[in-house]
């Protein structure tokens, strides 16, 4: 799982940190390098390519995904610094049981969940900031889904190709083999903080739960964005190089880009269908 | 039958290029047109055991809004049993696929892909078919060298 925090402050970069994976085992590593985070409980890093069990761990992206199992299993990452301009992107597989679950935390000490995202037993992904409406999304149990925050708590509005009206938070969730992206806003309260962001089974959290690609930048401006489902080789196009990459995922031979291109969790022929079902489209490119 | 004539000629013209160091991978549409603006494009494709999938994709040049009639049930059918293949009309182009399941290599020599028939008005097919895309895949997901011949 890749996590990239890149800070756009005065033009400052913040560090990148990348999960090994290709020669390397899956680790979670990223997120508490150089002290810039916890992990809490147990959340395990693996994929396809490692010894059992790990290698039952779904991934949509790369060779590694994370999977947390239970309440208080959950990575955290501390580089965010009293922001208040804040977007954050991650993957997860709607498995987890049991009503919601709390998945995913932007916050501060005092308010862990200036904006929190719940996993509703597979039935509906919600995203509630603090001072705000609960922002409800129908899912389908077992797939994968994108959700993409952008707050802005300041009390004016950015600019740039995607902007954030003032004290809001934008929500965008999309998945189970569609690119419909399902888009609400909501108020946020003015000043709040962001000083880490927490994924995993935060709370109220039973069975298994995976994620993967999380990205957070805190870009005034710029969406994240999602990834392209079946780009194996990040040309931005889906052709019949892609189709050949996924039917050696299929047989065994993993390698990088997304070949789970219906978001079902498995790699197979259905995603080889899927995929040559945009190949055939006239609109193969990525959206 | 004509077909067959004319892709035995530019079989003979592939292969000479070939030794002349072009690319492993050859297209070659050989387009038969009416002057009712019907027609038919036939599709071969010259290997050299190195791809072991194809996408060639045709735009058929239709007027904006236009209607053609475009028969592809006689494409992608001839493949080697190693592979399998679609050939599919989307409103505005015909893309072809050939694939293998185990990535098996694609045989060397000539590969019949088949002819696509269209068919309609003068003004709905505003300027003649032409491949804007032909890509050969290695089994690493590679494109091999390829290139395109065209004969109308």
């Amino acid at each position: 799982m890749a996590i990239r925090h890149t800070t756009i402050l005065s033009a400052a970069l913040g560090a990148a940190f990348m999960l090994s994976s290709a020669a390397q085992a899956c680790t979670l590593d990223g997120w508490t390098a150089g002290g810039i985070g916890t992990i809490t409980g147990s959340p395990v890093a693996g994929g396809p390519a490692e010894a059992a069990p790990n290698n039952t761990i779904r991934r949509y992206s790369g060779l590694c995904g994370m999977r947390a199992t239970g309440t208080g299993n959950f990575v955290q990452n501390d580089s965010p610094a009293g922001d208040q301009i804040f977007r954050a992107r991650f993957y997860v597989f709607t498995s987890n049981t049991g009503g919601a679950a709390t998945v995913y935390q932007a916050g501060n000490a005092g308010t862990p969940g200036v904006v929190s995202v719940a996993s509703n037993a597979g039935t509906q992904i919600t995203v509630t900031p603090v001072g705000g409406t609960a922002m409800n999304f129908a899912t389908t149990a077992s797939r994968w889904y994108s959700v993409e925050i952008a707050m802005n708590s300041t009390a004016t509005a950015t600019t740039g190709d995607d902007p954030i009206a003032a004290n809001t938070v934008i929500a965008r969730v999309a998945g189970n083999g569609s690119d419909t992206v399902a888009q609400q806003t909501s108020a946020v309260t003015t000043g709040s903080l962001v000083d880490f962001a927490r994924l995993g089974c935060i709370s109220n959290c039973t069975g298994n739960v995976e994620f993967e690609e999380y990205e957070s930048t805190r870009s005034a401006g710029t969406a994240i964005g999602r990834l392209c489902r079946g780009d194996m080789n990040a040309d931005n196009t889906r052709n019949v190089l892609d189709a050949i990459s996924v039917f050696s995922n299929i047989n065994g031979s993993f390698s990088g880009g997304q070949p789970d291109v219906n978001e079902d969790g498995a790699v197979n022929v259905l995603d080889a269908i899927a995929l040559f079902a945009i190949i055939n489209s006239a609109s193969p490119g990525c959206p | 039958m004509k077909f067959v004539s004319l892709s035995a000629s530019i079989l003979f013209l592939g292969l000479a290029s070939s030794a002349a160091g072009a690319s492993p991978y050859e297209l070659v549409m050989t387009a038969s047109k009416s002057s009712a603006g019907s027609g038919g494009l036939a599709f071969d494709v010259i290997s050299d055991g190195t791809a072991t999938g194809l996408e060639i994709r045709v735009d058929m040049g239709l007027a904006e809004g236009a209607k053609a009639k475009v028969d592809t049930s006689g494409c992608a059918k001839s493949l080697p049993s190693s592979h399998a293949g679609s050939c599919v009309f989307n409103g505005k182009e015909v893309v072809i696929l050939v694939y293998s399941n185990n990535n098996d290599l694609l045989p060397t020599g000539s590969i019949d892909l088949g002819t696509v028939y269209f068919s309609g008005s003068a003004s709905g097919l505003a300027k003649g078919p032409a491949v804007t895309s032909f890509i050969a895949g290695s089994p690493d997901g590679k494109p091999v060298g390829s290139s395109i011949f065209s004969e109308k």
